[in-house]
């Protein structure tokens, strides 16, 4: 008896029901909407100004990985003044400094918001080196800086 | 129904087959052979050769000491300079490997 009347409000309610699921997102829509990263990635950051161009390095704190080919490489992320994106022809970089313009290092490809380039780094660091940055603008013009690779390496040390 | 149901699942597959995007990068290798020879074999890190891709040797005061492009084979032999060198892989700006005399054995 009492079973019969149970299946009778399931019957009646189930429907109630499965319109309150439809309330379940509604605590999580303020984080969606927003603009502050719900997950926020460990990467370290460094502003760094190469001639005229200030520009933003970014890159996961964790080591170099090790490619099927031997080398160590680090993916770093650039981000150029959306000002200056059609002013820059190429952003490079490269563990020390480069010896001339065709060693400039990697070249930085992809979304010109944020150009990425997988760097080579070298198997053994002695603690002193550093992260050049080679931009080159559509006058000619070349720009270089650096700064330590320790302070924008990241992993275990 | 059932196309309909076939093209649903190859766009789940091209979905999920799109990995990350890996540039492929360029990847030089040099030894010492027979004597005083140095050979370097150059390529890509997708497998493939770069026969007629320049392979330039300079020395530490930027004089370019071997002007070469790799063979058909994707190699380039030269006799081994007596002073301090580096070997230029050189397959575009930003494309370059470079070797130290010092880790050509």
């Amino acid at each position: 008896m009492r079973n019969d009347s149970m299946r009778h409000y399931w019957q009646r309610g189930k429907f109630h029901l499965s319109a309150l699921m439809m309330l379940v997102p509604l605590p999580f829509l303020p984080d969606y909407f927003s603009p502050k990263p719900i997950f926020v990635p460990p990467e370290i950051r460094r502003d760094i100004a190469v001639g005229p161009f200030p520009v933003t390095l970014a890159t996961y704190d964790e080591a170099p990985a090790r490619m099927p080919t031997g080398e160590r490489m680090k993916e770093y992320r650039i981000h150029i003044r959306p000002a200056d994106i059609d002013r820059v022809r190429g952003v490079f970089l490269r563990v020390g400094k480069p010896r001339s313009l065709r060693t400039a290092g990697a070249l930085a490809f992809g979304n010109p918001y944020e150009r990425e380039a997988d760097v080579t780094v070298p198997d053994e660091l002695g603690g002193r080196e550093e992260l050049w940055v080679t931009m080159e603008d559509w006058s000619g013009g070349v720009h270089q800086a650096s700064l330590p690779l320790g302070e924008i390496f990241g992993g275990k040390r | 129904m059932k196309t309909h149901r076939l093209f649903a699942l190859a766009g789940l597959f091209a979905l999920c087959a799109a990995g990350a995007a890996q540039a492929h990068y360029p990847i030089c290798e040099c030894r010492m052979v027979e004597g005083e020879t140095v050979q370097c074999t150059g390529g890509f890190s997708d497998g493939s050769k770069a026969p007629g891709v320049v392979l330039d040797v300079i020395a530490y005061d930027e004089q370019v000491l071997v002007k070469g492009k790799l063979g058909p084979d994707s190699t380039l032999s030269f006799q081994r300079p007596a002073q301090d060198f580096y070997v230029l892989f050189d397959a575009g700006p930003g494309h370059t490997v470079e070797i130290e005399h010092t880790a050509i054995k």
